[in-house]
């Protein structure tokens, strides 16, 4: 019986899986591969005085020893990584037999000893403190604070349009919030905002439609809806809801 | 790196450890095809608003593309480059294993719950993703599993030393779940929440693709080149400014509307915050590669990853500039910020966490990249379309921010131009097509992207596969 199918034997593993660990110890160790072999086939360890246990096949051997002997060698202590160790995997995927090999990582996915959890406090309250900020405190519409407001007194009928505006995500090609620019001048007079009633959106491709009800009637507004003007058509809404976002942009004036 | 003398290694292996990190890399790719072809649909949709009416209207198609991005790929594929990375920099298994595992199909069954609710009109109106309360709720909920998982395996971690990439997907996903809350709170209307929606936007973009692709990045980096950190001080300084910059890259999309004029100045400031982090980062990759350029030119993923955080560089320094007052007057409303918006969610996303996937799915399945040749050939595309889509945009929206602010060739007032859909946008409507034209290519590469994750899995090779063994101390 050969060294290679001795070794093979022992370690319960493919010959050639067998084979190529020992080339790749013999490469990391400089202990030729007949001698690695020799070992393996004996049970014990490769000759290398520091080197590792032969493979042996897992998963989950829990009884893998550890290869470490490189790190004997080295002049002074260092912080290593948990290194994930590759493991060489026989060519043909109808086995799950798997061989650890030689770690190969070298010694860089490491960092400084340091609380993991003091970062992501960190992080955390600058996230908070910024949406306190930039969101909670600008958005409540109380007078004086900069935000323009105003209450639309809007019928029932015309509630139920502004969900179905919300519904439909008008508010990804239309504004509700007129700027001091040329191309807003002849829309309103004033800035008109409510507190609850509009959808102030951040996309315009279509007119702002602030105080859409001021500039156009109720027929051309459905006209629109239904696919006039180049507009995308709602006909496929039913009468109720076709009705009540009719309403909510003629009353919003 | 402080020396302490023992050397931890991992001994036992943990397949499930494993198992929840493919599934969330693997799986969620379909998503992103699929997302990345309703983006295309809706920027189209712009172009040629008659074509799309009913389910697949302009406002539905984009709130459901969103949904099919965000719920369907980036949160549970983020969620596993948290997953892989976690064990392999802690040196312990992954905890709460099965709760992870749930969140994965959990995340899928509510991004099919939430198109469909939203296609059937059902949407309650906050962008971008228009999903019902119950559905918030449930988002909110996937969102928070990563967050527990995280904090139990750092609680039992047994590397005492914290490489750089844990600050980034540690910090991800402490703020995912408190961004979602927060901009998904209910009580808000007018202008608190339109700040709600531009919060959500830059929010989402800084503190989980920038932060999660960072983190990836720099771990996938410094495996595959075996190079150590370039430049730690540099990646401390990206980590610190993006939790700066947050969500002050939204409020400058409003400006000059409705809100505070206060508002306008702290966000232009704090907004430069994401330049800075995003070229601190970058800086610490280059350093980082060093002389390994050539291994970045031939490994599809290091080839994502590089062409990532370039795109990064230019979106963040383009948006930090259309921050402040006089830009943000121009552009504000603008397809600028569309331009801007697809090209985190549809270009940067996609080439950082594509980028980490497919550096470590062959490590964590044993399956060589199923063809490197397509994957290169579908990093290309996604680059030409989304740099198409962005460049086009930009365009589209100087062009029009000239005509709406009176100078301009044509153009003018809705109310002067019988409300015709885009008409008020004058030649901005030529770049425009050239967007959805652009968005088309990239849809391609996206598409292309997501096969090669899916067909490695299916069909690669079989390879070097990572055995993670936990550990005792020697």
């Amino acid at each position: 019986m050969s060294q290679l199918s001795a070794a093979a034997l022992a370690l319960n593993a493919p010959e050639s899986i067998v084979q190529r660990s020992a080339e790749a110890r013999s490469k990391a160790t400089g202990v030729p591969v007949e001698d690695v072999l020799a070992a393996w086939a004996g049970g014990g360890a490769a000759p290398s005085g520091a080197a590792p246990p032969p493979p042996s096949v897992t998963p989950a051997s829990p009884a893998t020893p550890p290869a470490a002997a490189p790190q004997q060698s080295q002049p002074a202590p260092v912080v290593t990584p948990p290194v994930a160790m590759p493991a060489a995997v026989p060519e043909t995927l109808t086995t799950r037999s798997v061989m650890v090999a030689e770690p190969v990582d070298p010694p860089i996915l490491v960092g400084r000893r340091e609380n993991p959890f003091t970062v992501m406090l960190g992080a955390a309250a600058l996230l908070l403190l910024a949406i306190v900020i930039g969101v909670f405190v600008p958005g409540q519409p109380e007078p004086g604070n900069g935000v323009r407001t105003s209450n639309l007194a809007l019928s029932t009928e015309a509630l139920a349009g502004r969900d179905r505006y919300l519904a439909e995500n008008c508010a990804a090609c239309h504004t509700q919030q007129v700027r001091p620019i040329a191309a807003d001048a002849g829309e309103t007079e004033k800035v008109s905002l409510s507190d609850s009633n509009q959808v102030l959106g951040s996309r315009r491709y279509g007119p702002d439609l602030a105080n859409v009800g001021a500039r156009l009637d109720a027929g051309t507004i459905e006209g629109i809806l239904e696919g006039a003007n180049n507009h995308p058509s709602y006909a496929s809404l039913d009468a109720n809801e076709m009705a009540g976002l009719i309403a909510y942009l003629s009353e919003s004036k | 790196m402080a020396a302490t003398g023992q050397r931890e290694e991992m001994r036992e292996t943990s397949p499930a450890t494993e198992r929840v990190a493919l599934s969330h890399l693997v799986f969620p790719a379909g998503f992103l095809a699929l997302g990345a072809v309703l983006a295309a649909l809706s920027v189209a949709s712009i172009r040629f608003p008659s074509l799309f009416s009913g389910p697949i209207s302009p406002g539905r198609l984009r709130a459901i593309a969103a949904i099919a991005l965000v719920v369907g790929w980036l949160v549970p594929a983020g969620s596993g480059v948290i997953y892989y990375l976690l064990p392999r920099l802690t040196g312990t298994p992954l905890a709460s294993q099965k709760l992870a595992e749930g969140a994965g199909p959990l995340s899928a069954l509510v991004a099919v719950a939430g198109m469909v609710v939203v296609a059937l009109g059902g949407g309650d109106g906050l962008a971008p993703l228009l999903l019902p309360w119950w559905l918030d709720v449930a988002v909110a909920t996937i969102a928070t599993v990563p967050l527990l998982v995280t904090l139990q395996t750092l609680r039992a971690r047994n590397e005492q030393g914290v490489f750089v990439s844990v600050w980034f997907v540690a910090a991800a996903a402490v703020w995912l779940p408190i961004l979602y809350v927060a901009t998904n709170l209910p009580g808000f209307a007018s202008v608190g929440r339109a700040l709600q929606e531009v919060a959500f936007d830059a929010g989402f973009t800084t503190t989980w693709i920038v932060a999660i692709g960072i983190g990836g990045g720099l771990y996938a980096v410094t495996k595959t080149t075996g190079n150590p950190l370039g430049n730690r001080q540099m990646v401390k300084v990206a980590f610190w400014s993006l939790a700066f910059a947050s969500v002050w890259a939204g409020p400058a999309r409003l400006a000059f509307g409705a809100t505070p004029d206060w508002l306008d100045r702290i966000s232009a400031v704090l907004g430069l915050a994401l330049p800075v982090a995003i070229i601190a980062a970058t800086a610490g990759m280059v350093a980082t590669i060093d002389r390994s350029w050539a291994e970045v030119r031939s490994d599809p993923g290091l080839m994502s990853l590089a062409s990532g955080m370039s795109l990064a560089v230019l979106l963040a320094v383009l948006g930090a500039a259309a921050g402040f007052r006089s830009p943000a007057g121009t552009l504000g409303f603008t397809a600028f910020w569309d331009a801007i918006d697809y090209g985190w969610t549809l270009g940067v996303a996609t080439l950082l966490f594509s980028g980490v996937i497919l550096q470590g799915l062959p490590a964590i399945a044993g399956r060589r990249l199923a063809d490197s040749g397509s994957s290169m050939r579908a990093i290309r595309l996604t680059v030409i379309g989304t740099l198409g889509v962005v460049i086009s945009g930009v365009i589209a929206g100087l062009l029009t921010g000239f005509v709406w602010t009176g100078a301009s060739f044509v153009g003018g007032t809705y109310a002067g131009l019988a409300e015709t859909w885009t008409a008020g946008l004058g030649p901005a409507f030529v770049f425009i097509g050239f967007m959805a034209l652009f968005g088309v290519v990239a849809a391609i590469g996206q598409v292309m992207v997501a096969l090669a994750i899916l067909r490695t899995l299916t069909s690669g090779r079989a390879g070097i596969q990572e055995v993670l063994v936990t550990g005792e101390t020697l």
